[in-house]
């Protein structure tokens, strides 16, 4: 197959509409020059603005002779349009048209006119849905990778705010942008994650999380890799401190490389706060995932084998409670958090008048009716309640899943060898963080190893004068925040 | 070619010392102490400390004269290849057989203090699991989670501040009543407290910066010097050394004293704190003794017959443990730990004069 245009038009023609065979949607239309040389232009509906071509491209061209089209240098046409490219492989254009461009084929030249006249249907920038924040911006990232890179050139007005693009999706060919700060990023870890993702050989990417899972260091770990946020202004955060941000189009999400463990629980308002509230945020969050983790796996562990731990007063109510109940704690426990976990994954893909419902049926299960019938005792309810609520804490959706998961294997050991369970998976878990890698980088970072700059941010969160070195986690070649720096640098 | 995932840096070698250091002699060695020359443990202690400092400098002297080897390459070196390897297995066996003696040790602490009744070969199955997954991966991940023991201990010693309105002062005078030659004649049995130093000689190759390793050493030992004496005097002083002498593991008895207000025991969290600090000085023993086995076998970058190795290892070290009848034969077997393990730094101080021998061979060589 040839991949070179013509002179003659009908062998184009020919040739275009053998590949766009059964394209309905592909429209062809025939045209007259003003010496009635016939011409071709092709787009796609829906992806091209009608009112432009007609408007605009149509009547200038149908004013020109065949002659005038083009100027002498064959370097660019007389049509008022912005952007617009001279193409001679047929490949080229035929993606050109699919991105939405619309080509232009004239009789006797073996070159097609490219424009840019696309105008796609999309969705108005909304409210974030999944990363609320009391202060800050209010605006999310939305499926179309233009808008996105457009929001975050808005909020980083800066010729060092670069954008890689590439195509991914052996069969979707779709936009992917690998976007960083010249000086801060640092280039060896661009280069790592360009690498990464141009080998990536799939057919279709529909998130960025199929990207992580297809470049991920280590495939047996339940923990996120990569952070993701539909917000810009963390994702400017991000790049700030040296990371890289990956967007796809058709995903309202960013990537963000490399990331720690402790990532997950930094949200922006504890930034845009007075730095003690921030802190005691942090603690609180902190506290949120020690209790998440191992709170009902304690309470097994401790009712089951090492019940000389409770005191006396609480021990009475709690036996009472228990006498009535037929199952074994770790029974007991299994049943209100399977059931729990099922109420909350059922919420997410509900719709939202059934939902409504949901909420009052899962108040019966957990709740006094529970206790009546005899299946839970007491305490378990709040237990589990205060799991779940501890669960909640967690700003990060994927890492949340994680630990809600990964509760229910402390739970099962904690039920074999009670608090040596608890304590063996903790150390076990431990070690699977400290093995893991981020790009690279250690995932526990701040803690094993240990540095103390980054340290400081990871349990508390310092004022921000006393912030004034970025993390070294992503290897940032300009250290410090701040212009003084900035013009040594230059 | 060193695999990058054992590489370390000199500031790690702190955390291995101690890691390797601190762990099963310390849980009883006050009781034996006040057996020997009761209140005066402490000094006997910081005696010790003094002689494996003396150690330390010897075997670092050792291996900066070999140069970027361990010992089993050194081994080679000196005795040729057959008698060298037969050396080398030697020097395996003795790290298989601590080992296997800590394992054990940490299971009978288990079933002491927690679980009476479950199954000791199901429990150490299970506790092992940690070790078997950080050994895989490499000694850097068993430096970084080595990290966390240096604040497990600190926080130990952070709960000895809430018994301290019950320490009495008078249980440690008068001071030196034993006397001068008997404190440093029992010095020698703390002295088996502190082996893990040894292991050094395992590790030497992996320690990206070797200029501070001596440096850092020492201030390991004297880390663990430290905290030994704080922890045997708080004893003493807590107890008096007649009741020390009854106890079995005094660091748990002290842990039980405290009422705390809310939880009616606090003992237990205390006592959980102890095995992640067991786990990982089972975890460097553990380690050495299979990096050590795949060099000897020259598996190194194998990792089809490295796995088949970790299994059989793991396999073997977890039935071994069970050999011991009781906790009495394998207390003693743990005090012979003790001279297997200073017999060992007395081959490498000999393999260290026989450098001088080997080196003025090759001078004579080269002259003649």
């Amino acid at each position: 197959m040839q991949n070179l245009l013509s002179k003659k038009l009908e062998d184009n023609m020919f040739i275009l509409n053998e590949k766009f065979l059964e394209c309905p949607d592909i429209k062809r239309q025939r045209v007259l020059l003003k010496d009635g040389t016939p011409a071709v232009i092709i787009y796609v509906e829906g992806l091209t603005s009608i009112d432009l071509l007609q408007r605009d491209i149509i009547p200038n061209l149908l004013r020109l002779e065949s002659a005038q089209v083009f100027d002498e240098n064959m370097q660019t046409v007389r049509l008022p349009v912005a952007s617009l490219s001279l193409l001679n492989e047929i490949d080229a254009l035929i993606s050109d048209i699919l991105n939405g461009k619309t080509a232009v084929f004239i009789n006797g030249y073996d070159i097609a006119i490219s424009l840019s006249v696309i105008k796609v249907e999309k969705r108005n920038i909304s409210e974030p849905t999944i990363e609320k924040n009391v202060k800050g911006a209010q605006e999310a990232f939305v499926e179309s990778i233009n808008t996105n890179i457009s929001i975050l050139r808005r909020k980083v007005k800066n010729n060092r705010l670069k954008i890689r693009l590439l195509t991914l999706g052996d069969l979707t060919n779709q936009t992917v942008a690998l976007v960083y700060i010249e000086g801060i990023a640092n280039p060896e870890i661009v280069e790592t994650m360009y690498n990464k993702i141009v080998d990536i050989q799939y057919d279709g990417i529909f998130d960025v999380g199929y990207i992580e899972q297809l470049i991920a260091d280590n495939q047996i770990t339940p923990f996120p890799h990569y952070l993701y946020s539909e917000r810009p202004d963390k994702t400017v955060s991000c790049l700030l401190e040296g990371k890289l941000a990956v967007l796809v189009d058709g995903s309202p999400f960013a990537m963000l490389a490399p990331m720690s463990f402790f990532s997950a629980f930094q949200a922006l308002d504890d930034y845009s706060t007075s730095w003690p509230v921030g802190s005691l945020t942090r603690l609180l969050r902190m506290l949120g995932l020690l209790m998440a983790l191992f709170l009902p796996a304690l309470y097994i562990a401790i009712v089951s084998y090492h019940y000389y731990m409770i005191p006396l007063n609480l021990l009475i109510p709690l036996a009472e409670s228990r006498a009535r109940v037929p199952f074994p704690p770790i029974i007991e426990v299994l049943i209100l958090e399977t059931t729990l976990e099922m109420l909350r994954e059922a919420t997410i893909r509900l719709p939202t008048f059934i939902a409504t419902s949901l909420g009052v049926v899962g108040g019966l299960i957990i709740g006094q009716a529970a206790v009546d019938a005899g299946i839970v005792s007491n305490i378990i309810i709040i237990v589990v309640a205060v799991t779940a609520i501890a669960s909640f804490l967690i700003p990060n959706h994927d890492m949340a899943l994680t630990i809600r998961y990964t509760r229910f294997i402390v739970m099962l050991f904690a039920a074999i060898f009670g608090i040596i369970g608890v304590v063996i998976c903790g150390v076990f878990l431990l070690s699977h963080l400290i093995v893991l890698e981020s790009m690279g980088e250690p995932y526990f970072k701040p803690v094993f190893p240990f540095n103390r700059n980054d340290f400081k941010d990871i349990m508390l969160r310092p004022s921000l004068k006393r912030l004034r070195k970025r993390p070294t986690l992503a290897h940032p070649l300009d250290k410090t925040r701040g212009k003084t720096n900035d013009k040594q640098s230059k | 070619m060193i695999n990058k995932a054992n590489e370390i840096s000199s500031n790690q070698v702190f955390i291995f010392v101690v890691s390797a250091q601190v762990g099963f002699g310390i849980l009883s060695m006050a009781s034996t102490l006040a057996d020997d020359i009761g209140h005066d443990g402490w000094i006997a202690i910081a005696f010790a400390g003094m002689i494996t400092a003396l150690l330390i400098c010897l075997i670092v002297a050792t291996l900066k004269r070999f140069g970027n080897i361990t010992i089993i390459e050194i081994n080679n070196l000196i005795f040729g290849k057959y008698i060298g390897r037969i050396f080398s297995l030697l020097a395996i066996a003795y790290l298989t057989y601590a080992t296997v003696l800590m394992m054990r040790k940490f299971n009978d602490i288990i079933r002491l203090s927690a679980l009476r009744l479950t199954p000791p070969l199901v429990l150490t199955s299970f506790i092992i699991i940690p070790i078997i997954y950080l050994s895989w991966y490499g000694l850097k991940y068993i430096c970084r989670y080595s990290t966390l023991k240096i604040f497990l201990i600190i926080i130990v010693t952070l709960y000895y501040i809430l018994l301290m309105k019950y320490f009495r002062f008078t249980f440690l005078q008068p001071i030196g009543a034993a006397g001068a030659a008997k404190i440093i004649k029992v010095s020698f049995s703390p002295f088996t407290s502190f082996i893990g130093y040894e292991l050094l000689t395992f590790i030497y190759p992996y320690i990206k910066d070797k200029k501070k390793v001596l440096r850092n050493t020492l201030y390991a030992n004297a880390f663990t010097v430290v905290f030994y004496i704080i922890t045997v005097a708080m004893l003493t002083g807590f107890f008096g050394e007649v009741m020390l002498k009854q106890l079995l593991y005094p660091v748990f008895s002290l842990a039980r004293a405290y009422r705390a207000p809310v939880v009616e025991r606090l003992d237990l969290f205390f006592i959980s704190l102890w095995f992640p600090i067991m786990i990982s000085t089972v975890l460097t023993y553990y380690f050495c003794a299979y990096n050590s086995i795949k060099i000897v076998f020259n598996i190194e970058n194998n990792k089809q017959k490295s796995k088949l190795l970790i299994w059989c290892f793991t396999i073997a070290v977890i039935l071994l443990s069970r050999l011991p009848k009781d906790m009495i034969q394998l207390n003693t077997l743990f005090d012979q730990l003790g001279y297997v393990s200073t017999a060992y730094v007395g081959y490498i101080f000999i393999c260290y004069l026989l450098s001088f021998i080997k080196r003025g061979n090759k001078k004579n060589e080269k002259s003649a």
